[in-house]
C-alpha cells in the first residue's frame, strides 16, 4: 500500500485543537509541528541488542506476540499453537463515524495504517495465559505507526488481552495509534489492559470500541506511565442484558507527561452494571485530564452507573482537570459519580516519620497504596506482577524528583 | 383544571404602554440612552457593546435545544405610560399597576405592608417604585433603580459597571450591555449591615418585549446585605426573552446573599410560549474574608441558561451557590456556577438539586477552577438529580481544574428516581401519592431551602408543590 504523503500531511494540520470542546485541555500544536514519517522502507532487522533489549518485555508466562513496525516478529512471538489464530487483513473501507470526538485524529491514523489484526476466540475457548500484543517502532526518525486491532470473544470464552507499545530506544520521538474494537459476546469474560509505557518524547493515542452483550463480564484497564502526551477514547456500550462492564485508569505521570482520558460508557439498552475508576498519581509539571461521560438512554432502565476520579497532586505545578458527565434519559436507574483532587494527607506522612522511616519512603509507599489498589483487582497472579512492576518503578522515578 | 390555575400569574395588565418598537440597532440603543437620559459615556458603553455584540454568534454548548431567536422581531424597550409627566410619589403610580402588583402579592404602598422588606419593582424595562426610602436613607443604605443612579450617583455606577461582566464576557452579557433598561442598584456603606431584607421584583407585561434588567450591588467592607429577587410573565404563545446581568462586588469582610424564586411562565403543557431565560449573574469577592452566597429556586421558564458565579479573589474568601431547578411539562434547564479561586484559603460550596419530571431536561453545568494562587483552597459541590417519570432526563456536566497542589476539592453526583419504597412507607401511614411525593422532593430540596430566608422558603416550598401537584399524579 502506498501511503499519500500530502493527504497524511492535510490530516495532521486537521487534528483537533484547544478549541474542541472536547479537546479543551489537550494540545497538539506540537504533534502537528513534528515532521512524522510514515512508512519504514527498512528491511526490519532487528539486532541481538535489540532483541535482548525487547526480550525485557515479553514475560515468559504471558503468550507473546511481536509486531515490529507493524509486521510480526517470529523470532519474539511466542507459537500459539493451533488454538489462537491471529491473522493480518488489508486494512480497506474503513469508515469513521460522523461527529465521533476522535473523527480526526481517526482518519489520521486509518490514512497510515497498513493493515489490521484479527483475532477471534471461538465459543467456550478458555485461555488462562494472558495474550500479550508488542508493537515496536523501530525507527530512528520520529515515526508514527498506527495499528488497528479487531477481537471478537465468542460466547462464554475466557480471554486476558494485554497491548503495549515500545519504542526501540529511550531518545527517539515516536507516535503511536492503537485502534481497538472489542467485541465481547454472550457470558464471555474479558480482560483488556492497555499499557501505555514509552519514552518522554513519544505520542500516544488510543480508540477503545468495546461491544458488551448479555449476561458477559468485562474488566479494562489503561495504565499510563510513559509518553510525552497520550490521548485515550474508551467507548464501552452495552447491547445486552445483565452484563457487567468495569473500566478503570491508573496515571503515574512526572515532568511535563501530560494524559487525557476521555471515556464514554453507553447504556443503550438494558439493566446492565457499569463501573468507573480512574486515578492519576501526578509530580513534577504533569496534567491529567479525565472527562468521563456516563450516558443512559431511554430504554437502558435499571441500569447502574458508578464513576469515580481521584487525583493526588505531589508537586505544585502538577494540574488536574475532572469533567465528570451524567446524561440521563431513563427514571429508573441509579447513576452517580464523584470527583477528589488532593494531596497526601499530612498525618499519614507524620505517622511514618515517627515510626522512623524517612519522608521519601513514605510518600513512596503512600502513593504506591494509593496506585496498587486498581491493580490487585486482576486475580492473574502474573498480571499482577507485571503491571505491579511498571507502576513500582515508576512511582521510584517520580518520587525520587520531588 | 383551568390553564389560570396552573399559572395564576398568567394574566396580563391592560395598560398603555410606550416602545420604541422592534428591531435593534445603533439608533433604538440612542433612543434608549436618550429616554433615560443618560451621560454620554453609558452611550458609549452601550454602543460598544453593541457593536461587540454584532461581532458574535449565539452559544449552542448549554444541553438546550430552540428554535433560532430572531433578535430584530423582538421590541427592546417599552415602558408603561406615564399618567403624568413624572410620578414622584407612590399616589401617581398608574392604579392598574399597582392592581396589577397587588395581585403579584407585591403592595407598593408602604402603609399596606407587613414584612418589613424593601421593594423594586421593574415592569416591562422600567422600574416603577422603590419603597422603604426614608429607612435606608438613615444608615445610607443607596436601593434604587439604576436609571436613577445613574442621575444621581453616576460615579458609582460608572466605577463598578461592567467590571464583573465585561461587555466581551458572552452573546447575552453583550446585549444586555448594549440594550438594558432598568434593574436595580444596591450600595452599603462601610460597616452598614442593611437593616431590611431588599427585594426586586420582575415583571414582563408587553408582547414580544425582551426585557433586559441589569442589577449592580456594591458592599463596602464590613457591610452585609441580603437581596431577593421574584420574577413572573404573562402566559403567552410566543417566546419571551429575558437577557438580565447581575454584578455583585464585595469589598474586605463583607457579605452579600443574593436568593432568586424564578418563575416566569414556563409555557403550557405542550411546550409552547414561555420566557427564555438567558441570564449572567456574577460576583466578585474583592476583598478578605468577604463571602457571597447565590441561592435560587428556578422554578419557571421554558429554557433557562443560567450560571450564577463567584470570583474568590480575596483571601480568606468565601463563595456558595445552593440551588433548586425543577422542570416540568417540556421545560429545559441548563444551570449551575462558576467558582473561580484566585485567593489564599478560598472556600466554596455548590449544592445543586434538580428535579425532571413530564418530558423536561434539567442540566446541572459547573466549574470550579483552582488558580496556582489560591493556596489551600477548598471546595466541596454535591449535585442530585431526580426524575420523575420516564420521559424526563437529567444531566450533570461539571468541569474541575486544579492548577494548586494543596487545594482540596471533592464533587459528588447522583441521579435517581423517586424512591417507590419510600412512597410506600409513607401511603402506608396514610398519606396520598400526592403528599408523599411532594413530601420526599421538599425533603431532597431541604438543604437549599433552608438558605432561603423564611419568607422565600415558604413560598418556594409551596411553589414547588404546586408545580408537582401539575405536573405528577
Amino acid at each position: 500500500m502506498i501511503l499519500d504523503s500530502n493527504l497524511l500531511e492535510n490530516l495532521k494540520k486537521s487534528m483537533p485543537s484547544k478549541k474542541e470542546e472536547a479537546w479543551k485541555y489537550t494540545s497538539l500544536t506540537e504533534f502537528k509541528n513534528t515532521a512524522w514519517h510514515f512508512k519504514s522502507d527498512i528491511q526490519t532487522h532487528l539486532t541481538h541488542d535489540q532483541l535482548h533489549q525487547l526480550a525485557q518485555h515479553l514475560p515468559s508466562d504471558f503468550h507473546n506476540v511481536v509486531f515490529v513496525n507493524g509486521d510480526l516478529n517470529q523470532t519474539l512471538s511466542d507459537d500459539l499453537g493451533s488454538d489462537l489464530e491471529i491473522q493480518k487483513v488489508i486494512a480497506e473501507d474503513l469508515v469513521v463515524a460522523e461527529n465521533h470526538v476522535e473523527e480526526k485524529v481517526i482518519k489520521f491514523a486509518n490514512a497510515c495504517l497498513k493493515d489490521k489484526i484479527v483475532i477471534k476466540i471461538p465459543e467456550n475457548k478458555i485461555f488462562e495465559k494472558p495474550l500479550h500484543l508488542v508493537f515496536v517502532a523501530i525507527e530512528k526518525v520520529p515515526y508514527f505507526l498506527s495499528q488497528k486491532v479487531e477481537v471478537e470473544v465468542g460466547s462464554r470464552a475466557h480471554l486476558s488481552l494485554l497491548t503495549q507499545s515500545i519504542n526501540i530506544d529511550e531518545t527517539t520521538q515516536n507516535g503511536f495509534n492503537l485502534n481497538l474494537n472489542l467485541i465481547v459476546k454472550e457470558k464471555a469474560h474479558v480482560k483488556l489492559i492497555q499499557i501505555q509505557n514509552e519514552n518522554s518524547k513519544s505520542y500516544h493515542f488510543s480508540q477503545t470500541e468495546i461491544d458488551v452483550l448479555s449476561d458477559a463480564v468485562v474488566m479494562a484497564f489503561t495504565m499510563t506511565v510513559g509518553g510525552l502526551l497520550s490521548r485515550h477514547y474508551m467507548h464501552l456500550n452495552f447491547a445486552g442484558q445483565h452484563a457487567d462492564a468495569g473500566v478503570y485508569g491508573l496515571n503515574a505521570l512526572n515532568t511535563d507527561q501530560h494524559a487525557d482520558h476521555y471515556t464514554f460508557i453507553q447504556h443503550s439498552i438494558g439493566a446492565n452494571n457499569s463501573k468507573q475508576v480512574y486515578k492519576s498519581v501526578l509530580a513534577g509539571a504533569a496534567h491529567s485530564v479525565f472527562r468521563g461521560r456516563v450516558r443512559i438512554e431511554q430504554d437502558a432502565q435499571k441500569a447502574n452507573s458508578e464513576q469515580l476520579n481521584n487525583n493526588l497532586l505531589l508537586t505544585r505545578e502538577a494540574q488536574a482537570d475532572s469533567i465528570p458527565q451524567l446524561e440521563i434519559y431513563a427514571d429508573d436507574v441509579k447513576a452517580g459519580h464523584g470527583s477528589t483532587v488532593g494531596q497526601l494527607d499530612k498525618d499519614q506522612i507524620f505517622y511514618f516519620l515517627s515510626r522512623g522511616i524517612n519522608q521519601y519512603e513514605a510518600v513512596k509507599m503512600l502513593s504506591f497504596g494509593y496506585a496498587q489498589e486498581l491493580i490487585f483487582q486482576f486475580e492473574n497472579k502474573s498480571i499482577q506482577n507485571w503491571l505491579l512492576k511498571i507502576i513500582h518503578q515508576k512511582l521510584d522515578r517520580m518520587v525520587n524528583n520531588v | 383544571m383551568s390553564e389560570n390555575y396552573e399559572y395564576k400569574y398568567g394574566f396580563t395588565t391592560d395598560i398603555e404602554s410606550e416602545n420604541v418598537g422592534k428591531g435593534l440597532n445603533e439608533n433604538i440603543i440612542r433612543i434608549i440612552s436618550a429616554k433615560k437620559n443618560e451621560p454620554e459615556w453609558m452611550l458609549s458603553y452601550r454602543l460598544k457593546a453593541y457593536k461587540h455584540w454584532t461581532t458574535l454568534t449565539e452559544p449552542t454548548w448549554a444541553h438546550v435545544s430552540y428554535p433560532k431567536i430572531d433578535f430584530q422581531d423582538l421590541t427592546y424597550y417599552s415602558a408603561p405610560k406615564p399618567k403624568k409627566e413624572s410620578a414622584t410619589s407612590m399616589d401617581e403610580i398608574d392604579p392598574e399597576l399597582i392592581k396589577t402588583f397587588e395581585r403579584l402579592g407585591i403592595p407598593l404602598q408602604e402603609q399596606k405592608r407587613i414584612s418589613g422588606v424593601a421593594v423594586d419593582v421593574v415592569f416591562d424595562s422600567v422600574s416603577i417604585a422603590t419603597t422603604h426610602h426614608a429607612e435606608l436613607d438613615k444608615v445610607g443604605v443607596i436601593f434604587c433603580s439604576i436609571s436613577e443612579a445613574m442621575q444621581k450617583y453616576p460615579d458609582l455606577v460608572k466605577k463598578h459597571l461592567g467590571t464583573i461582566i465585561p461587555i466581551t464576557d458572552n452573546y447575552y452579557a453583550a446585549l444586555n450591555a448594549a440594550v438594558f433598561s432598568d434593574g436595580s442598584f444596591v450600595y452599603i456603606p462601610k460597616g452598614v449591615r442593611c437593616p431590611m431584607d431588599l427585594s426586586t421584583y420582575f415583571r414582563i407585561n408587553a408582547k414580544e418585549t425582551g426585557q433586559f434588567e441589569r442589577t449592580l450591588i456594591i458592599a463596602e467592607e464590613g457591610s452585609f446585605v441580603n437581596y431577593l429577587e421574584g420574577c413572573t410573565a404573562p402566559q403567552r404563545d410566543e417566546n419571551q426573552l429575558h437577557a438580565a446581568v447581575v454584578e455583585l462586588v464585595a469589598f474586605d469582610n463583607a457579605e452579600i446573599k443574593y436568593s432568586t424564586v424564578q418563575n416566569w411562565y414556563s409555557g403550557d403543557k405542550n411546550g409552547k410560549g414561555g420566557i427564555y431565560n438567558f441570564v449572567t449573574k456574577r460576583g466578585i469577592c474583592k476583598g478578605v474574608n468577604s463571602k457571597i452566597s447565590w441561592t435560587q429556586v428556578e422554578s419557571g421558564s421554558a429554557i433557562t441558561w443560567k450560571y450564577p458565579s463567584v470570583i474568590l479573589q480575596g483571601d480568606n474568601s468565601e463563595g456558595a451557590f445552593y440551588s433548586v431547578a425543577l422542570t416540568h411539562d417540556y421545560m429545559q434547564a441548563d444551570t449551575g456556577t462558576k467558582m473561580i479561586h484566585i485567593g489564599k484559603n478560598t472556600k466554596s460550596t455548590i449544592i445543586s438539586k434538580g428535579i425532571s419530571t413530564g418530558h423536561s431536561s434539567n442540566a446541572y453545568r459547573g466549574q470550579v477552577k483552582i488558580m496556582p494562587t489560591a493556596e489551600n483552597a477548598r471546595n466541596y459541590s454535591q449535585c442530585d438529580s431526580m426524575l420523575v417519570g420516564d420521559r424526563s432526563s437529567a444531566h450533570t456536566f461539571p468541569y474541575i481544574e486544579v492548577k494548586n497542589k494543596s487545594a482540596t476539592l471533592e464533587h459528588e453526583a447522583t441521579t435517581s428516581r423517586l424512591s417507590e419504597d419510600q412512597i410506600f412507607y409513607l401511603q402506608s401511614r396514610g398519606l396520598d401519592s400526592e403528599k408523599a411525593i411532594s413530601m420526599l422532593v421538599n425533603g431532597f430540596c431541604k438543604d437549599v431551602f433552608k438558605q432561603l430566608p423564611l419568607e422565600f422558603s415558604v413560598e418556594a416550598v409551596k411553589l414547588i408543590e404546586m408545580k408537582l401537584e401539575n405536573s405528577v399524579g
